[in-house]
């Protein structure tokens, strides 16, 4: 499939600039982590990979292809992306959800084959949601919910995979639970993932890259040790810490630095 | 210019320039709407009055008709304009006013029924009785709605203001004599008896308004936010019972001084905040004062186009506010966004086990062709299960070959609006959203008005077509007003919708009053009606069946829509381009069944919901039990229509609206 690169890409809305000229590549196979404070531009960026925001320059590749010139239906075949929070449709069973990602390959007239029901097989497989496959969406739990949103993109057979904050509103159980599962996905499918993350442990630990965003350019990229430094998260966030190493992956952690935050007492 | 700075308490320089200029305006007006009349009286016989030189008569006329109307102006104004201030207060949304949350229209149908009971009641009571039809009408309308779900109310709240109306013109329709007055009134009027009413309901008013800016400093605490206001010492739910109290009331006398006046209670608090007032104890004032400049600038304006000293019809202040007030709220309606694009006025309705589909199918074709048989059995002319099988005798005959088409065109209209209902309703992602409710079958109906009047020569079979135009038109309209940023909010759609509808209904109102066209059968037209019916009608059907197929084939982008803004894109789905489409289908559709039976509204949200309920969500199933459920609903409303009141004829718009109302009362309650 190749890699998704960005090329100088500008962006913004109503003439506020909000990507100005970055350039980013999301390795094939690799899960890429976009971190960022809030407003840098992360969650805009991912939006330009998947072509939902139009950029006023610079261009986005897929495998060396612009992906500006695929149908929707055709990119939507190598390339898909899972909002913050989508709608909850009502009344839905997830089985049928998860039969939604098959949009790209049936259209609208298409017949439902074998390659259909295959693809819903092994998404639920690949979810754990085999179990839970007649239940009703409303019904799941917020862990099992967003399970079953990535089941439907996953539905699709796409090499690429962008996600957009996938643990918010989780617990820390199920935001686990859902990273380790996005580290599956590329590690024993093969996808090229893409992820923006609030919580930059989480990146280091999850990551085989991660590119660091600030007012809408890329301030630091690598695999974590490289880019989690103390230098590069007072640069970006404005925030002291001090950078440490976990023991058990051996990946950076940090911890923010509270002097000047607390009044001690005496 | 404004002395206002951060720690000044006092009310700003600004508050009174805009509170001064509105009264030196309203004082103009006045001056020249009291000149206007009828009776060809003008100024300065008006002013011998003041001198005491005035010629015999003068002094009657302006006592008996001048001040009166005057008063009912300032007055209904007035209140108007402190009664939506209050409700957008109290609500925290700017789209609420008296109209838009029902209140009016209960107000109205409440008096209405007791005319009709054959209550002759002075203006005290009556408004007492306004007071409590527009009581009930908003806390149906505010329960249901829910509170910070400002597109949810105001669609509940048009939604209960339709059926409301519609009962009302039912019962107008009913006793021809006993309410014949009570129309012009239904669309707000001035014109007044004597100096009564307005006078007595002006000392209410003027209460009411003393009460409201009593509470001026905690309503300013109110627009923080609930919790804000309660942290900093407001006894919240008794300031926002008070203050809707008050709102009711003053709504409810403005209606029994002049009717349900559209809009007024809209702009007029909404423009002294954008004029920059914030504090209550400025804005209460200055709405008041807006809504009295804004009612007789209306009625001043009404009678210098059509002035009745030349021998034109009364043309009601009401149809001027609301050709006025409509294009204002759609405006209104595109600087709102929800701000949850993504959730939209999305109403989620608690799952339940489906039913079988084929058991469905069969079931909803049994109730079809039950209707369908007893329609054909009821009428003058007594027709038997056998004589449908074997038509012996030759009037039985000729009877069936009126019924039966006419049946057929009432079956075949009800699945096309049943079809155009389930395709709006996915692309604005509300189950409430129904042609109807957003103005498309509005725009059928002025288009058709339009053509009865300017070309009235022209051959009836253009009729049908002018109404599908009209209907596709509207629909433009409202894709190209709501569509913003590239993309559709669900609830700036449905707003622009009822702006729109609300300009089309007064646009045939305006129209029907100005040609003096019987109004009779511009409200038979308009409430829907399957009367005289023949196998012609069909023609107009076959496009919009043609649509539904289409529709059908199209199932899988309908039910991607569900899905939000983005993930049906990610999903492959040219997401505008498959709005665009299946609106237009619906647009067709609608048209499609305005042109063959008028406006007949509900069916499109009822079929939908209840066929939704039976086989869930997914449409390839969803729109054929629409379809045939909407088919026996209008079936069975045309029966019950000639069966009902017998030798009397309900058009079946009106039965649809009345079982319609239950059924969406219903539907709000349970989807909260």
């Amino acid at each position: 499939m190749g890699d998704l690169v960005g090329h100088g890409l500008v962006a913004g809305y109503e003439g506020k600039r909000v990507l100005s000229g970055l350039d980013v590549r999301l390795a094939s196979g690799q899960v890429t982590v976009l971190v960022g404070a809030n407003g840098s531009g992360k969650s805009t960026l991912l939006r330009v990979l998947a072509r939902l925001h139009v950029p006023t320059e610079g261009a986005v590749l897929l495998g060396g292809h612009d992906i500006a010139r695929d149908s929707t239906r055709a990119l939507a075949r190598k390339l898909t992306f899972l909002p913050q929070s989508p709608l909850v449709p009502s009344g839905l069973t997830v089985r049928e959800l998860v039969g939604h990602g098959r949009y790209a390959h049936r259209g609208v007239l298409g017949r439902t084959t074998g390659d259909d029901l295959e693809a819903v097989r092994w998404a639920l497989a690949v979810t754990g949601l085999e179990p839970l496959a007649g239940r009703r969406v409303e019904e799941l739990s917020g862990g099992e919910r967003q399970r079953a949103w990535i089941a439907v993109v996953l539905a699709q057979k796409t090499g690429v995979l962008l996600l957009d904050e996938p643990t918010t509103f989780l617990d820390l159980r199920y935001q686990i639970e859902i990273l380790a599962l996005v580290r599956r996905l590329a590690d024993e499918h093969g996808l090229t993932v893409g992820v923006v993350l609030h919580d930059l442990n989480q990146a280091a630990a999850f990551g085989d890259r991660i590119v660091m965003l600030s007012a809408g350019r890329v301030v630091a990229s690598g695999e974590p040790h490289e880019v989690i430094t103390a230098e590069a998260v007072r640069d970006a966030f404005g925030l002291e810490v001090s950078v440490a190493t976990d023991p058990e992956t051996g990946r950076p952690t940090c911890l923010p630095s509270l002097r000047g935050h607390l009044t001690t007492k005496e | 210019m404004s002395t206002a700075t951060g720690g000044d308490l006092r009310v700003p320089a600004r508050s009174f320039a805009v509170i001064g200029t509105g009264l030196a305006a309203l004082a103009l007006l006045c001056v020249v709407h009291v000149g206007q009349g009828s009776s060809g009286i003008g100024l300065s016989e008006l002013a011998a009055l003041l001198t005491g030189t005035a010629a015999p008569g003068v002094s009657d006329i302006f006592m008996g008709s001048r001040l009166p109307r005057l008063l009912a102006g300032v007055v209904a104004g007035g209140a108007l304009g402190v009664s939506g201030l209050l409700i957008q207060t109290t609500t925290r949304n700017q789209a609420a006013a008296p109209d838009t949350l029902g209140v009016n229209a209960g107000a109205y149908l409440a008096v209405v029924a007791a005319s009709f009971a054959g209550l002759n009641l002075g203006a005290l009571p009556q408004g007492t009785l306004a007071f409590a039809g527009g009581l009930a009408a908003a806390l149906l309308v505010l329960a249901l709605g829910g509170r910070d779900a400002p597109g949810r109310v105001i669609l509940a709240g048009t939604a209960v203001a339709m059926a409301l109306m519609a009962t009302a013109t039912m019962l107008l329709m009913l006793d021809e004599y006993g309410t014949r007055g009570l129309f012009l009134w239904g669309s707000g009027s001035l014109v007044q008896s004597d100096v009564g009413r307005a006078g007595g309901l002006l000392v209410v008013v003027a209460a009411a308004v003393l009460a409201a800016m009593a509470l001026a400093r905690p309503l300013d605490l109110l627009a923080l936010g609930d919790d804000i206001a309660r942290s900093l010492g407001t006894a919240v739910p008794r300031v926002r019972a008070g203050a809707l109290l008050l709102a009711i009331a003053l709504a409810a006398a403005a209606v029994t001084v002049a009717g349900p006046l559209a809009f007024v209670g809209l702009i007029a608090p909404v423009s002294v905040r954008l004029l920059g007032l914030g504090r209550h104890r400025a804005l209460i004032p200055a709405a008041a004062v807006t809504g009295m400049v804004l009612l007789l600038g209306a009625d001043t304006l009404a009678r210098a186009v059509f002035d009745p000293a030349d021998g034109h019809a009364e043309l009601p202040a009401g149809i001027v506010t609301a050709l006025l007030g409509a294009p204002f709220f759609v405006v209104l309606a595109r600087r709102l966004a929800s701000g949850h694009v993504e959730r939209g006025a999305a109403v989620a309705l608690p799952g339940r086990r489906r039913v079988p589909y084929p058991v469905v199918l069969a079931l909803s074709f049994a109730a079809l062709a039950t209707a369908f048989v007893l329609g054909l059995r009821i009428g003058d002319v007594p027709v038997t299960f056998a004589d449908m099988l074997a038509p012996g005798d030759e009037l039985v005959r000729r009877v069936l070959a009126l019924r039966v088409p006419r049946l057929v065109v009432a079956a075949v209209a009800g699945a096309a609006l049943a079809a155009a209902g389930v395709a709006v309703q996915a692309v604005i992602r509300n189950p409430l959203a129904e042609p109807g409710l957003l103005g498309v079958t509005g725009g059928a109906g002025v288009a058709a008005v339009g053509l009865l009047i300017l070309v009235p020569a022209a051959p009836r079979a253009l009729l049908p077509l002018v109404a599908f135009a009209g209907a596709l038109a509207a629909l433009g309209l409202l894709v190209a007003v709501a569509y913003r940023k590239g993309s559709f909010d669900p609830v700036r759609v449905v707003l622009v919708g009822i702006g729109i509808l609300a300009g089309a209904q007064a646009l045939v109102y305006f129209a029907a009053l100005k040609a003096g066209m019987a109004l009779a059968a511009a409200l038979t037209w308009m409430s829907g009606s399957t009367y005289a019916r023949s196998s012609d009608d069909l023609a107009w059907l076959a496009l919009p069946m043609l649509a539904a197929v289409l529709l059908w084939l199209a199932a899988r982008p309908l039910d991607l829509l569900a899905l939000g803004e983005d993930l049906p894109r990610s999903l492959g789905l040219p997401l505008n381009g498959a709005r665009m489409a299946i609106l237009s289908a619906g647009a067709l559709l609608a048209g499609g069944a305005a042109a063959a039976v008028g406006s007949v509204g509900f069916v499109g949200l009822v079929a939908p919901h209840l066929a939704r309920r039976l086989v869930g969500p997914g449409h390839r199933r969803l729109l054929p039990a629409a379809m045939l459920l909407g088919a026996a609903l209008v079936v069975a409303a045309d029966s019950l229509g000639r069966w009902l009141l017998a030798p009397k004829e309900l058009p079946s718009g009106l039965i649809v609206a009345l079982v319609g109302t239950p059924y969406l009362i219903w539907l709000l309650r349970r989807s909260r």
